[in-house]
Parts: structure tokens; C-alpha cells; sequence
């Protein structure tokens, strides 16, 4: 009874959220681009994904020491081992289709891995690259 | 033509949505009830519930802004009861969300005061449960906790289990991840009966 409802449902939900990231990445991307940053590169994001950066605490970091390099695949915070939905939009449709959410783990994320904040360039490479994934 | 058969899809698409939502909303109304039915039946067991003074166990969960705080404290590790730290343990911790615990969790100013506000009204102390009660006593007249695993409530509690259940349990690693082994953490219940420790299975001490 409730599977064909349920499937349809996430048909239209996937279109609805494919829509939606879209708009939201395409927004972001024309906002870093107001600063000065762009064109943004998928392979330059690809690698500031692999890239580790040295730690107070000794132990290198990288976007990989939480999500992994399989970004279809969940990940594990590093610190509380909660495990992290997969960040591919492939594999989960609501990744990267609300502007606040991205601002926010990318500010925090950012500043835990590298130190500091990303640049718009960065950032740019960065969504680019997530958005193909 | 095409844009036809687009319109057609779109109102079919718009009647299955009401069709499901509706189905959705009567299995939440009939979950709600089994959790109420669920909480009566455990009023006189001694079980150790985060109790709020509106005298329903679990008070934290029904707040509307328990949803708010299971999203943006929750991403990263278990939406901890706030009936488990004092109230000034809770507003330091809110204050320093750029450091906390090594990792950075800073909020936006509008939700951060929200989330603030939330623990705040279910701290430990506000009402008359009896952990809250007990983890209020214990934490006055000294530096508010920031580590709930540093109460003496906690430490009372598990001082008994050995580390290797634990911090030398690869499925648990923590004594901060509850829910690895309390298997009501989620909805409020830490009762020792629910306990299964990974690769050990119950606890009975």
C-alpha cells in the first residue's frame, strides 16, 4: 500500500532537492565570485579534500579524517565516532540544498582542518567538487 | 504538449505528497500515543528518567526546541538530557562553542541563543527529577562541570566499570557515547536494565 506512495514521494523529492541545490550552490558560487574568487576547479577541490593539515595535537587532519575519501560511503567524527551521513548528493539527495547548513559546516570544518577559514576560492573548489560527487 | 504531460505530473505528484503526509501524520499520532501509554506505565518504577516539573518524564524530548537542539548539537554527538549539567555549566559551554573540546561548534548568534534557552529551561536543578536533583547538589559551590563524564552523579555511576569496556571497546571508545550502550539514551532512558555493552552484552552490578 504505502510503497508506491513511498517511491513516487522520493522521485518528486529527489527532483525537489536536486532543484534546490542548484539554486543554492549556484547563489553561493556567484557570491564568492562577487569576491573576487573563480573559476572554481573540481580537481582543486578534489585535492584541498585530500590535503592534511598540521594539528596542535600532532595527529594531521583532512576532510578524509571524518568523511573519508568515499564520499558515498558514511563517515565517523574523528573525535565522538557518531557516524556521518554520506555527503555525496548521489548517495544522500539532501546534502548541499540549504545555504545555512553549508555556511555553517564550512565555517566550523574549515577552521577545525586547516586552521583557519577557507577563502572563497577554497570554498568555491571545495562545493564544486562535492556537488560532482 | 509537453508541457501538458509536465502539468499532469506535477498535480499527481501534489495529490500523492497529501495522500502520504496524511498517512505519515496518523502513524506519528498513534507513535505519540504509544509513548505516552509507555511513560505512564513507568511512573512507579524506579527507572531513572530525566523527570522536568511538569512532572511528564522526558520533558527535554517534547520541546518544540528539541528538534532544533538534536540538529545542531546532535550532528556530532548524542543530544545529551541538559538535566545532566547545572544550568552555569550549560551557559559556559555555550560561550565557548569555538573550542569546544578541541573541535569547533560555533553557532550563528540567533540559533545559538535558542539552543542556550533550551538547555537552560531543562537543566539540571529546574526541575524535580530525581538525577537533576542529585547532579544540581553535587555541582554546587564549585566550578560548574563541562564534561558530564566529570559529575560525581556520573562518576558514581560507572565507577565500577572496567576500561576495557569501554574506552578499550572499540564499539564504545567513550564513556561520552552513551548511546553505545544504553539502548534508551535517544529517548531519555539511562536505566541499567537497558544496559548492552558491545561485546558484552548486560550489565548487572
Amino acid at each position: 500500500m504505502k510503497t508506491p506512495i513511498r517511491s513516487n514521494l522520493m522521485l518528486v523529492g529527489l527532483l525537489a532537492a536536486s532543484l534546490a541545490r542548484a539554486d543554492t550552490l549556484d547563489g553561493l558560487l556567484a557570491e564568492y565570485k562577487s569576491e573576487g574568487a573563480g573559476p572554481f576547479d573540481t580537481r582543486a577541490g578534489a585535492a584541498l579534500w585530500q590535503r592534511k593539515f598540521p594539528s596542535a595535537d600532532g595527529a594531521p587532519r583532512a576532510c578524509t579524517s571524518c568523511h573519508t575519501s568515499d564520499l558515498t560511503k558514511p563517515g565517523r567524527h574523528a573525535g565522538t565516532g557518531k557516524a556521518i551521513e554520506p555527503l555525496a548528493p548521489s548517495a544522500n539527495a539532501k546534502r548541499l540544498t540549504d545555504r545555512r547548513q553549508i555556511e555553517k559546516w564550512l565555517k566550523r570544518n574549515c577552521k577545525w582542518t586547516l586552521g583557519r577559514e577557507c577563502t572563497a576560492q577554497e570554498k568555491g573548489d571545495l562545493l564544486s567538487f562535492l556537488r560532482s560527487q | 504538449m509537453k508541457k501538458t504531460l509536465i502539468l499532469s505530473l506535477l498535480a499527481s505528484a501534489v495529490a500523492l505528497i497529501t495522500v502520504a503526509l496524511v498517512a505519515d501524520d496518523d502513524e506519528d499520532r498513534y507513535e505519540a500515543h504509544e509513548r505516552e501509554h509507555y511513560g505512564e506505565s513507568d511512573q512507579d518504577d524506579d527507572h531513572e528518567r530525566y523527570e522536568h516539573a511538569s512532572g511528564s518524564g522526558s520533558a527535554y524530548l517534547s520541546d518544540p526546541q528539541y528538534a532544533l537542539y538534536k540538529a545542531e548539537c546532535g550532528g556530532c554527538h548524542m543530544a545529551y538530557p541538559p538535566a545532566m549539567l547545572p544550568a552555569a555549566s550549560w551557559r559556559a559551554m555555550m560561550g565557548n562553542l569555538e573550542d569546544h573540546f578541541g573541535d569547533n561548534a560555533e553557532l550563528d548568534v540567533a540559533t545559538a541563543t535558542q539552543v542556550a534557552g533550551y538547555l537552560d529551561r531543562y537543566a539540571a536543578g529546574r526541575g524535580r527529577g530525581e538525577y537533576g536533583e542529585r547532579s544540581w547538589r553535587a555541582t554546587q559551590d564549585r566550578t560548574p562541570p563541562l564534561r558530564i563524564t566529570q559529575t560525581d552523579y556520573f562518576i558514581g555511576q560507572h565507577h565500577e566499570i572496567p576500561d576495557k569496556m569501554v574506552t578499550g571497546n572499540p564499539q564504545v571508545g567513550s564513556f561520552s557515547r552513551c548511546e553505545t550502550c544504553h539502548l534508551g539514551a535517544d529517548q531519555g532512558d539511562f536505566d541499567e536494565h537497558g544496559v548492552r555493552i558491545p561485546g558484552y552484552g548486560r550489565w548487572d552490578d
